[in-house]
């Protein structure tokens, strides 16, 4: 409030103006790959032959997105499927990271350090795929799609992002709680969460991001074709689609006389048709971040 | 002694009980299947089992070192990592303050989004637009040079320029997405702060330097050790679609070369030898910034 | 404040009942492909029992399940049109056990280890995985099948058989793997635009000289008269391309010739592998092939040439199917050239071996009479007398010889390698073809044979020519020594390993430049040399006398 009142300093002034400055030159440099991909991906079949980099389409064309969603409803399910593990999964995972990162966050927790470590050390240390495999053979969760989150469900380096965010709560806050009379529960639900909205944010979309991106566990565990995540299902067709053979939509339009798709266009639509929907999430995440919740705001 | 320390265990009996399911999650999921680091030790034959195959102690080692270009990898890999430790730690850094400073609130959330997109673009996908990018016929880049009367490189072939090549590409992708966090932690700091300090008189840089850097000094320190177990770590993907064969001698980095020398050819054993040295390596370095970390600022420290 | 918190809670415990009504459905809904049934022809990877005998007095049931990597299709289901019939015609459920990633070896240790054996598995025989398999008594030794009794198909349309089996014997005098060979062996060709050559006044190159200096003019002097700096004599994607190359001048890094000494050493040991390296460099310096060459991938490079900018390629029949050039120019006249003379003064086409892979059997299969049945049936009747001389040679080579090898038929160049239009889709058996030949991808041979109901008479010709090579490999005019079906010994395929990355830097320095061949060529010997060369070359000394592929 009293920015707006306080008249800005020359120097305030040029600081604002090359900031703005940079960020917009970092903004175009990073939407310049991504623009590249979305022309590609809507460019017809001759502007890949005859131009080295599109900049702009000579027109649209929507062939690929055919291609690549046009597979009847086989697709959608694989949507349907990561949707829930990115949904569900989150919700587990970012629940059960919360209460892990809560208790390592005590300061006068006993064993404290060994319990951290014991956790840590399985970031760096791993016994390889095969084990892992049986492991979750041996409990039957082969072919489920508990088999996709269950094995990832705590991310340690979350965890302990996490718990930067709750020890860095200012003290007053936990005490006068803890005063009035609050048990752990409570403590968690009542106080914790409310004032951690960015970092629940956070972890919540590394989570859903985590789980959208579902690769390795749902080639590995899964033999169904009904239980195939997006990114494993949009893998297939983009090996079929190179290969460009036994896939219904290219040997139609190979029969038209039409351009085989070049690869590179399928698998721009490829690659737009698995990130554009968790990029929409990300507005939503930044609601969250809200600037500073003053220690008076709590005392109610 | 034992007396306290067993009337802390019964006070915090609750948070043991909260954390008790996790635990056992680790043991099932991480600590049961991690004995097959064991079979870094052995010959494995798949169908023998892993009873039946033979012991062969530290051959998988002696093969990695004693093979002709590991040395050079491996320093190519130290200086590379020791680079994007460098350039890559402080830029999200920077790009959370700079955005967090952005008074224009719709160009603020815009460039924030996209800022992050290049993290969801794969490796293979990010070389080709840099090949694109970089060819010394067609390549923006080489464009501008000829406007300037320059000749064209062919940058991707330049050995001198892959080390270059590495950090640019690997600031490129993760800028955006690592500046995410550091955004979060930003908004918990208190706004009263700010609003004493410019009362205080406060220009813009005394107060990024005695309020907002201070507040993430914890995080920035947990960051800081893990980057450093990154050390001697450059990931394979990036290495594997950036490099090309001129640019072997400043450009090869562990991962891919192992990954040549035996991983390609069902060497299971090989493969799991290979992890277990990175993970000591990548302990031991963690541990000793930890060390460090404890040192000069507790709360950043992980354990 | 109070209702801050308060609607934040709402919030949270919306979410939360959400969620729970989510995982609730969802579990239900998911339930049943969990608790599964292991239906007939389905995917699952769990434990398979194959169907108890029935007594009609059609053949038993059986389920055979299958590991193949297909390039074609990542993994064939029970729709799959093929599948069906095989249940029909058949009764045996047929089930594709699919890699799960990139790497055929990688699932395969997964299944083995998980105790998921699979009843068959389809290797290539480049790999050394039978003798592994074999040594760890996963599969059955098998050649007491290997008759007219059980698979008299597959015997028919093996081009000399007796040939075959000879080399997948293994030293323990077992054979474990059903052959499966190449229709096309020699199906690379060189390729070329004529219209290109008519234009500029040039003649069909015959050697590697005069195919330099095609390439040249075919960059700098507008052969498509469109006043436009656009065109390339040639481009290569990726470290394999040049392999044809090598072939020519007979210096494969990936081959074993023999050496001036006698001795069974590699090809970029040779010395002339340094002229190899050279002539490469003065394709890029007198701008005949582009620079480019080591950031080209294949579909940029396919692009180029579907749009008419690219002079020469080599190719092969897989992709040849995208050169869809004469939609796109249709003035073009892009068509296949004879041999050019490399080393020796051979001219050489390069093939791919006719023994590409091997089906073996494991040990836990239950019925490996079913197998022999469905492998039997793929191989069907209708092939026809091709011959083919195989004796021995792992690749073919070949002297061009005008009127033998090659002609000139209305004025076009012809010769052997014109690919068959594999697929067409107008028809209910061209549709059977064409699924048949994606799906099995093994005896294609068969199928070829429906679509070209004639024998080609010059192949007759083609192959006996008295130039091609044979058994004893000092005969062989380019000095190439068959290594196919030799079990190679542990070091030999590390030292492989470790050459790769060594010979692509000295490659890609040398193209592009870096450095002075003839030093860097001499580096990379010494280097190959610490690595152990000496004891690599004796070795395969040894093995290719005992196994009779030198005297």
């Amino acid at each position: 409030m009293y920015k707006n009142i306080i008249r800005k300093s020359v120097g305030e002034q040029i600081f604002l103006c090359l900031n703005n400055a940079v960020l917009f030159m970092l903004g175009f440099a990073t939407l310049l790959p991504f623009y590249i991909v979305i022309v590609n991906s809507v460019s017809p079949p001759e502007d890949f032959l005859f131009k080295e980099i599109i900049i702009w389409p000579s027109k649209l064309d929507l062939q690929y997105y055919k291609v690549v969603l046009g597979k009847g409803s086989t697709i959608y399910n694989a949507y349907k499927i990561t949707a829930f593990l990115a949904t569900a999964g989150t919700f587990i995972s970012l629940a059960i990271t919360t209460i892990t990162a809560y208790v390592l966050a005590q300061r006068k927790l006993p064993f404290r350090s060994l319990l951290t470590l014991f956790m840590v050390f399985t970031m760096y240390f791993s016994g390889g795929m095969i084990p892992a495999y049986l492991v979750v053979r041996y409990l039957n969760l082969i072919d489920t799609v508990w088999a996709m989150i269950i094995p990832g469900m705590i991310g340690t380096y979350n965890m302990l992002l996490m718990r930067n965010f709750i020890m860095g709560i200012p003290g007053e806050i936990i005490e006068a709680a803890t005063i009035d009379g609050c048990s752990e529960l409570c403590m968690i639900i009542k106080i914790i969460l409310p004032i951690s909205t960015a970092s629940m944010a956070t972890i919540g979309l590394f989570y859903a991001v985590q789980y959208w991106n579902t690769f390795s566990g749902g080639v590995l565990y899964i033999n169904s074709a009904k239980l195939r995540p997006l990114q494993v299902y949009l893998h297939h067709i983009l090996n079929q689609a190179t290969l460009q053979n036994d896939f219904k939509e290219l040997g139609e339009l190979m029969q038209q006389g039409r351009y085989k798709p070049p690869s590179e266009a399928v698998q721009a639509a490829t690659i737009m048709s698995a990130t554009l929907p968790i990029i929409f999430v990300y507005p939503f995440v930044q609601k969250y971040f809200v600037k500073g919740i003053t220690v008076g705001s709590l005392k109610g | 002694m034992n007396k306290s320390l067993g009337n802390q265990i019964y006070k915090y009996r609750i948070y043991f009980l909260m954390i008790l399911p996790v635990i056992l999650w680790y043991i099932i999921f991480s600590y049961i299947p991690m004995s097959g680091i064991l079979l870094a030790f052995k010959d494995y034959s798949v169908y023998k089992g892993f009873s039946e195959s033979p012991w062969v102690g530290l051959k998988w080692f002696r093969f990695i070192v004693n093979s002709p270009d590991f040395f050079r990898a491996f320093r190519n890999t130290v200086v590379i990592s020791f680079y994007m430790l460098v350039f890559t730690f402080p830029a999200p850094i920077i790009l959370a303050i700079m955005l967090n400073e952005c008074q224009r609130r719709y160009f603020k959330r815009i460039v924030q989004t996209i800022s992050y997109l290049p993290h969801f673009l794969s490796w293979a996908v990010i070389s080709g637009l840099m090949i694109s990018l970089l060819s010394p016929s067609v390549g923006f880049v080489n464009q501008i040079i000829k406007l300037f009367g320059g000749e064209a490189i062919y940058f991707m072939a330049e050995v001198s320029y892959i080390r270059a090549l590495y950090v640019i590409s690997a600031l490129w992708k993760g800028i955006g997405w690592g500046s995410i966090i550091y955004l979060a932690k930003i908004t918990t700091i208190d706004p009263q702060l700010y609003e004493s300090a410019i009362i205080d008189g406060a220009g813009k840089f005394k107060q990024i330097w005695h309020i907002t850097l201070p507040s993430m000094s914890s995080l920035i320190t947990m960051m800081l050790v893990f980057s450093s177990a990154g050390l001697c770590q450059v990931g394979f993907e990036q290495a594997y679609n950036l490099i090309i064969s001129p640019t072997y001698d400043k450009g090869m980095v562990i991962d891919y070369y192992v990954y040549r020398m035996g991983v390609q050819q069902m060497k299971y054993s090989f493969g799991t030898a290979v992890g277990l040295a990175n993970s000591v390596i990548s302990i031991i370095l963690l541990a000793t910034a930890n060390t460090v970390a404890k040192r000069i600022n507790d709360e950043g420290a992980i354990w | 404040m109070k209702t801050r918190a308060r609607f934040q809670k709402t919030k949270n415990t919306a979410v939360f009942l959400l969620a729970i009504v989510m995982c609730i459905s969802l579990f239900v809904g998911c339930g049943d492909s969990k608790t599964g049934d292991v239906k007939e022809g389905s995917t699952h990877l769990g434990t398979v029992k194959p169907e108890a005998a029935t007594t009609s007095e059609m053949q038993e049931e059986a389920t055979i399940r299958w590991y193949f990597k297909m390039s074609k299709n990542p993994q064939v289901t029970e729709d799959d049109f093929v599948i069906k019939k095989i249940k029909e015609d058949l009764n045996i459920n047929f089930v594709h056990m699919a890699p799960k990633t990139d790497d055929f070896n990688e699932t395969l240790n997964l299944l083995l280890a998980a105790g998921d054996i699979p009843d068959v598995i389809t290797i290539s025989s480049s790999t050394g995985l039978t003798s592994r398999l074999s040594a760890d008594g996963v599969i059955i030794p098998i050649e007491q099948y290997l008759s007219d009794e059980y698979i008299p198909n597959v015997i028919r349309i093996t081009p000399q058989w007796d040939a075959v089996i000879k080399y997948m014997k293994h030293p323990d005098e077992h054979i474990y793997g059903v052959p499966v060979t190449r229709k096309h062996p020699h199906d690379v060709s060189m390729y070329i635009r004529h219209d290109w050559l008519k234009n500029l006044n040039l003649s069909v190159p015959t050697n590697l000289e005069e195919l330099r200096n095609v390439l040249e003019k075919f960059t700098k002097n507008d052969p498509d008269g469109n006043n436009k700096n656009d065109t390339v004599g040639t481009m290569i994607d990726g470290l394999w391309a040049p392999t044809f190359y090598q072939k020519i001048m007979a210096c494969d890094k990936d081959e074993w010739y023999l050496s001036e000494d006698g001795t069974v050493t590699n090809g970029s040991v040779l010395p002339r592998h340094k002229d190899f390296l050279k002539y490469m460099k003065s394709l890029i310096d007198t701008g005949g092939l582009d620079k480019e060459t080591l950031t080209t991938n294949y579909n940029a490079l396919t692009e180029k040439v579907n749009s008419g900018k690219v002079g020469f390629v080599f190719t092969w029949s897989g992709y040849n199917q995208r050169l869809d050039i004469q939609k796109v120019v249709p003035e073009s006249d892009w068509g296949p050239m004879p041999a050019v003379k490399g080393a020796f003064d051979i001219g050489v086409l390069p093939g791919n071996a006719p023994l590409s892979s091997e089906h073996v059997i494991t040990k836990d299969c239950k019925n490996v009479d079913a197998v022999l049945r469905l492998m039997n049936y793929m191989a069907d009747d209708k092939s026809t007398e091709d011959k083919y001389d195989f004796t021995g040679s792992y690749w073919y080579m070949t002297y061009g010889k005008k009127g033998l090898n090659w002609d000139v038929v209305d004025g076009k160049f012809v010769t052997g390698d014109n690919n068959p239009e594999m697929y067409k889709q107008n028809n209910e058996i061209d549709k059977w073809v064409y699924y048949f030949n994606r799906f099995a991808n093994m005896f294609d041979n068969a199928i070829d044979d429906a679509l070209e109901p004639e024998p080609k008479k010059f192949k007759e010709e083609f192959y006996s020519s008295p130039l091609i090579s044979t058994d004893i490999s000092d005969e062989n005019p380019l000095k190439f020594i068959n290594i196919g079906g030799i079990v190679l010994p542990e070091e030999v395929t590390n030292f492989r390993s470790a050459q790769g990355p060594k010979w692509e830097e000295l490659y890609g320095k040398a193209i592009l430049g870096k450095g002075d061949i003839d030093k860097m060529w001499d580096e990379y010997i010494k280097v190959l040399e610490n690595d152990g060369l000496q004891q690599i070359e004796d070795t395969m000394t040894k093995l290719c006398r005992e196994y009779g592929r030198i005297k």
